[in-house]
């Protein structure tokens, strides 16, 4: 069963949507309203925008508004898309068959902060930055940081399983969320955790559902709460970058970094050698930087002040051990806090001929253990510099590779190759080939015993594709769930070839 | 106050090109107006304004890391670029174990 596209609603539709609402403007028709919801800023053909149009955008408040909403779909056999920051470097919040599109922006309370059990409890549609700026009085800190953090929602981060720049010191999206409360999509709502216990980190009772609709990418329901950990805000941050002349010499560096038991260890950045080209271009720490720079590492602890200034002696050691070369505290301190916030970055794309192109950003992730990090690189590269030859609407924005384990930084890494596409240019030819484009890169990464996607989730095309291939039997039992929860196929239908588990 | 000198704030001071693509002009790194004549029109902004967008960059990066940690912590060390680059340690990376009767031969890293 495939849900059919509904790219407009009528009136008796519209009209019981404000019923359920109750309040003016919270139900939206409108071609801007709609537009603007139709994508989000990774890569969007914008020759086919109208197919990806909500035919209407709720903006609810409450759970049992959502509730109401979906056993209308359901009875209407509508496609519901939640959509929270429509931040996503995936398309999970991009409808692909219009319908009714529930923005959670609304939804943005601070509902508790339990400053004895040591959470704080939340609207999905309340920012990371907004969040800090409020639990910083009290002296607690939820540390989910994303390169989206100024505009990202807690929403979207449980939807695509987030992954944080600190996440190797304080876990990332899945380990932070102590609990959250989710409207089924036949519009039961409950509350899933480790096992019950809103505050409750650690269970061992019943199956463990909150990891099941962590990263639903809206597949699953639309989550309304989440009881949040709150860890205490750090005295003190360190960050040091030191360069290189030879990707090896880097890449056992970070070996190096993330094996040393520093306890205060955030996290550490590898960049490589297309990575620093395409710095050099306009980015004030890189453009005055020696020819011989060819990869960089970024490193950063955090926790007490004692901790912090004793283990940053070490980390000034290992960096420098295999020939490292510290790039100074300048860059240390500027470079670092813009990690957090990568989304503010100009998109200066390249031609071949060298000149400037409006590009929009692909951040094509992957989850890949440090031993195969090098050969992984070779093979993204070159096809990239393939697909750049034959199209000239792409450019090479180069790899980072981030430490990926939670509350450990060593073993995997999320690396991802960062490509500028010119989508003014677009076209269905030019757009047949990005999919496949992406499909190489992603093939490499399950080729050397990776996983396609490390945070940003596998629902665009070129990904989609791959997902049955990497969870093998899991598949099936993918199937099973989404038939047997969503038995109309009306949530967020089309993503992940989820249909396949209407078929027959 | 200062008065406003149209000549001061729009007549743009030369450039130096430090590399082949980036000059700097009022203590700010731009990208090459050449590369971007073609799809980005160039625009008159007065000098008050690229020093307002430069300074508020650095504001901005202090901001943000106001919002992780009350004190930013530095090595308090120079550059080391000019150094050319460094050596690496041509020790065995990492020192591992000998292989023992028990355990299989571990994957190394290099």
């Amino acid at each position: 069963m495939t849900t059919a596209p509904v790219m407009t609603v009528d009136a008796a539709i519209v009209a019981e949507l404000e019923a359920i609402m109750n309040e003016p403007g919270s139900v939206l028709t409108g071609v801007s309203s709609r537009a603007n919801r139709a994508r989000v800023p990774a890569p969007f053909p914008l020759h086919r925008w109208a197919e990806h149009m909500p035919a209407v955008v709720v903006l609810p408040r409450t759970a049992e508004q959502v509730s109401e909403i979906i056993k209308l779909a359901n009875r209407v056999k509508i496609p519901v898309v939640p959509r929270a920051g429509g931040t996503g470097l995936n398309d999970g919040a991009v409808p692909l068959r219009g319908g009714i599109m529930v923005d959670v922006k609304r939804m943005n309370q601070i509902h508790e902060v339990d400053l004895a059990d040591r959470t704080v409890t939340v609207g999905p549609g309340i920012n990371m930055l907004k969040l800090n700026e409020e639990l910083k009085k009290y002296g607690v800190f939820y540390p989910d940081t994303p390169a989206s953090y100024p505009c990202s929602l807690v929403g979207g981060r449980i939807a695509c399983s987030g992954w944080s720049l600190l996440g190797s010191r304080f876990g990332h999206t899945r380990d932070l969320v102590v609990s959250f409360e989710i409207v089924l999509p036949t519009g039961e709502i409950i509350r899933v955790g480790d096992g019950g216990g809103k505050k409750v980190r650690k269970s061992s009772t019943g199956y463990h559902l909150k990891h099941l609709f962590m990263g639903h990418q809206g597949t699953l329901g639309i989550v309304t709460e989440a009881t949040l950990e709150l860890v205490p805000r750090p005295e003190a941050e360190f960050a040091a970058f030191f360069a290189f002349d030879d990707f090896g010499n880097a890449h056992r560096t970070v070996y190096g970094i993330v094996t040393s038991g520093i306890a205060t260890l955030a996290g550490t950045v590898l960049f490589d050698e297309k990575k620093i080209e395409y710095l050099r271009r306009d980015d004030e720490a890189f453009i005055p930087m020696p020819p011989w720079v060819n990869s960089i590492v970024a490193t950063a602890l955090y926790g007490t002040k004692p901790e912090v200034r004793e283990a940053s002696k070490l980390l000034m050691d290992l960096g420098r051990k295999e020939g490292g070369r510290y790039t100074g505290d300048e860059m240390a301190v500027g470079d670092w806090a813009s990690r957090h916030d990568r989304y503010a970055n100009p998109l200066h794309g390249r031609l071949k001929d060298g000149t400037v192109a409006p590009m929009s950003w692909h951040c094509e992730d992957a989850s890949l253990n440090w031993t195969v990090i090098p050969k992984v690189r070779e093979e993204w590269t070159a096809i990239a510099d393939r697909y750049i030859d034959k199209f000239g609407i792409f450019d090479n924005w180069g790899i980072y590779c981030y430490t990926n384990a939670a509350y450990k930084p060593w073993g995997d890494y999320l690396a991802e190759i960062d490509i500028g596409i010119w989508e003014e240019k677009l076209d269905d030819e030019s757009w047949a080939g990005w999919v496949d484009f992406k499909s190489e890169i992603a093939k490499v990464s399950l080729k050397y015993g990776g996983s396609i996607t490390a945070c940003h989730g596998s629902t665009r095309a070129g990904d989609a594709e791959l997902v049955s291939e990497e969870m093998g039997g899991g598949w099936d039992v993918m199937l099973k769930i989404k038939r047997t929860l969503d038995p109309n196929n009306i949530m967020n239908p089309g993503k992940q070839m989820l249909d396949q588990a209407y078929e027959s | 106050m200062r008065r406003f000198v149209y000549m001061q704030q729009y007549v743009r001071p030369e450039a130096t090109r430090v590399s082949d693509g980036v000059v700097i002009r009022l203590k700010h790194y731009e990208v090459d107006p050449e590369l971007m004549g073609q799809q980005f029109d160039q625009q008159d902004m007065p000098a008050w304004d690229t020093l307002r967008i430069v300074d508020d960059r650095n504001d901005h990066l202090n901001w943000m890391h106001e919002h992780f940690a009350d004190e930013t912590l530095v090595a308090g060390q120079e550059a080391e670029l000019d150094l050319g680059a460094g050596q690496p340690s041509g020790e065995p990376y990492p020192t591992l174990s000998e292989v023992s009767a028990r355990h299989p031969k571990p994957i190394l890293p290099y």
